[in-house]
């Protein structure tokens, strides 16, 4: 810069004689133009450059992983987006998915249903989709609640029961709609299951709906009404422990059922009117005392009580012995199995600051679970019968687990039993705690298959062509089907 | 409809039909009302252009089928809560 004002300095002199209204601007005659004062470019100083480094980098971090995980859900969701386009007759519901969440262990449900809000929900929203929540606070809500539908569901096909269907507003709102003609689009329903201490309630509860009973063991009943006043605390009360001997009462009365007596105890059978309640939503009668489990029994004060949780209706060890619902359809609803990695503790912060900033993998493994979903493309679980499976399982997600070995012959490595297995090893230590009574422990017992269901399940996957797709939508190659790309200009296919 | 006797069940059938007269008219008008706004806005020329007219249709054909499915949601709302004997909620 010093060298273009010497330049223009000399020029400026020679117009100087002549009128020049535009060298006003200009330096006055005769003086060079240094221009600028007397900067000294420097770096700041060695405690400055560490503390712009580390809040640099970090920021540079989030922002990018903030950045990318937004492009890729609205990847993710610019698939699914031309079903929301799609127009749907004036006498049809949408197709609706179920999805189980529940919270994991040692901590409570607003973390699930957080990350749902995050990742699952909004493609789901993108393809205008309905969905229907089964939640659960407790090991083993959501199982009573997916037995409890289930055997709802066939009480309604006719099977026989002694605890017939109570008329209630479900009830009547879908006899009404029978009536009236209005149908349900779309053959395939879904489940979506939100982590693996979910995952192993939905199979435990699948099973028990299908394979077991359709009225509670006669031991249960009575041993429901003795035990009343002890509430289990609610998990974000009290301190993460699993205490599932204390004040579930549930598995008390697991234990008198699997004591040799389980056919004829031969009490009164009380209807379990909870059968209903189980675990849809928040209950409004959850005002809990916070009470220590050694509460003595409360049973004639009619205060309101927690709805309580009915224990399984069939052990896992009678799977093999017993028969299956003839109602049962050829193809279990899919499911598809969402990540949730949740980790707890102080020392643990640096995984999980690591995760905080990494999450952009998280939304694409999710989304594509999720867009696979609501597109409906699935397949059969990999069972141990199949001989030298081939994995496919490799594009899809890091976290789905082994596929079947080559079977020894026992059958025993299903995939719905590897899914999402690293997952187990977060969990606090307190849970994995076994209470020594010898009563069942959905989150901590293995995953127990039984092939008449097992071979049933499906699971969405997204076809290797919708995969391709969507990575051409996030280069912006490709537009959302019905809209204009972004870049080309040109329409989408 | 059981304590009445035959002029007085005459004379609800009769209101009855006003009232639902009356709400067929409020019906149509707010639909004309809703149309006209939302699909003709030129009035440059005083006939319908084609994009109004076909826009005029298309909303005419929304509106029918909108409330058509909520009155289909709000019959089974009522009949939820005749059942269950109170109005729905957590």
């Amino acid at each position: 810069m010093p060298g273009m004002a010497d330049k223009e300095a000399p020029s400026s002199q020679s117009k100087a004689a002549g009128p020049a209204p535009g060298t006003a601007a200009k330096a006055p005659q005769g003086n060079p133009i240094k221009g600028l004062p007397n900067l000294r470019l420097k770096l700041p100083s060695r405690n400055w450059m560490i503390f712009i480094g580390i809040a640099g980098s970090w920021t540079t971090a989030l922002l990018y992983d903030k950045y990318e995980k937004r492009r890729i859900q609205k990847k993710w969701c610019d698939l699914v987006s031309h079903i929301a386009l799609e127009p749907l007759p004036e006498r049809a519901m949408p197709r609706k998915v179920t999805i189980f969440l529940s919270a994991p262990p040692g901590d409570g449900l607003r973390s699930t249903r957080d990350h749902f809000h995050e990742y699952v929900k909004p493609v789901l929203v993108a393809a205008a989709m309905d969905w229907d929540v089964v939640e659960g606070r407790r090991e083993g809500d959501v199982r009573a609640g997916l037995a409890s539908r289930l055997r709802r569901l066939r009480k309604k096909n006719g099977e026989p029961t002694e605890t017939p269907l109570e008329e209630d507003s479900q009830l009547a709102i879908e006899e009404l709609r029978k009536a009236s003609g209005i149908t349900e689009s779309g053959s395939v329903k879904g489940d979506i299951i939100i982590g693996r201490s979910t995952w192993k309630e939905y199979v435990r509860g699948l099973h028990e709906g299908w394979l077991g009973p359709l009225d509670p063991p006669a031991s249960q009943a009575e041993s429901i009404s003795d035990i009343t006043g002890s509430e289990v605390p609610l998990p974000s009360e009290e301190s993460s422990q699993h205490t599932p001997g204390h004040g579930s009462l549930g598995d008390v009365a697991v234990t008198a059922a699997l004591s040799p007596a389980e056919d004829d105890s031969g009490s009164t059978s009380t209807s379990p009117g909870d059968t209903a309640i189980s675990a849809d939503g928040a209950s409004p009668t959850a005002e809990s005392t916070p009470a220590a489990p050694e509460t003595p029994p409360e049973a004639e004060e009619p205060k309101p009580k927690k709805p309580k949780q009915p224990p399984p209706f069939i052990a896992t060890t009678a799977y093999s012995g017993a028969a299956v619902s003839p109602n049962i359809p050829t193809e279990l609803g899919p499911s598809t199995i969402i990540p949730f990695p949740h980790i707890l503790g102080f020392l643990n912060t640096p995984i999980r600051v690591y995760r905080f900033l990494t999450r952009r993998q998280l939304a694409d493994d999710i989304g594509r679970q999720t867009a696979a979903a609501v597109l409906a493309s699935y397949r059969p679980f990999h069972d141990p019968a199949q001989s030298l499976v081939v994995s496919d399982d490799a594009q899809t997600t890091g976290f789905v687990g082994e596929e079947a070995s080559s079977d020894d012959g026992s059958g025993s490595k299903w995939e719905q039993q590897g899914v999402l297995r690293n997952e187990e090893a977060e969990w606090p230590k307190d849970v994995r705690k076994r209470v020594r009574d010898g009563s069942e422990s959905v989150w901590l017992d293995e995953i127990v298959i039984d092939p008449r269901i097992g071979q049933r399940m499906r699971r969405f996957e997204v076809a290797a062509g919708e995969e391709a797709r969507a990575q051409r939508i996030k280069e912006g190659k490709e537009g959302a089907l019905g809209q204009i790309a972004a870049d080309e200009g040109a329409s989408s296919a | 409809m059981d304590g009445l006797n035959a002029s007085e069940q005459r004379e609800l059938a009769g209101r009855m039909e006003k009232k639902q007269m009356k709400e067929f008219m409020t019906m149509y008008s707010n639909l004309v009302q809703r149309c006209f706004d939302d699909c003709v806005t030129d009035f440059s020329s005083k006939s319908l252009l084609s994009r109004e007219e076909g826009c005029v249709m298309r909303c005419v054909d929304k509106f029918l089928k909108g409330s058509e499915r909520l009155g289909q949601r709000f019959q089974e709302q009522n009949a939820a809560m005749a059942q269950s004997g109170q109005l729905p909620g957590r």
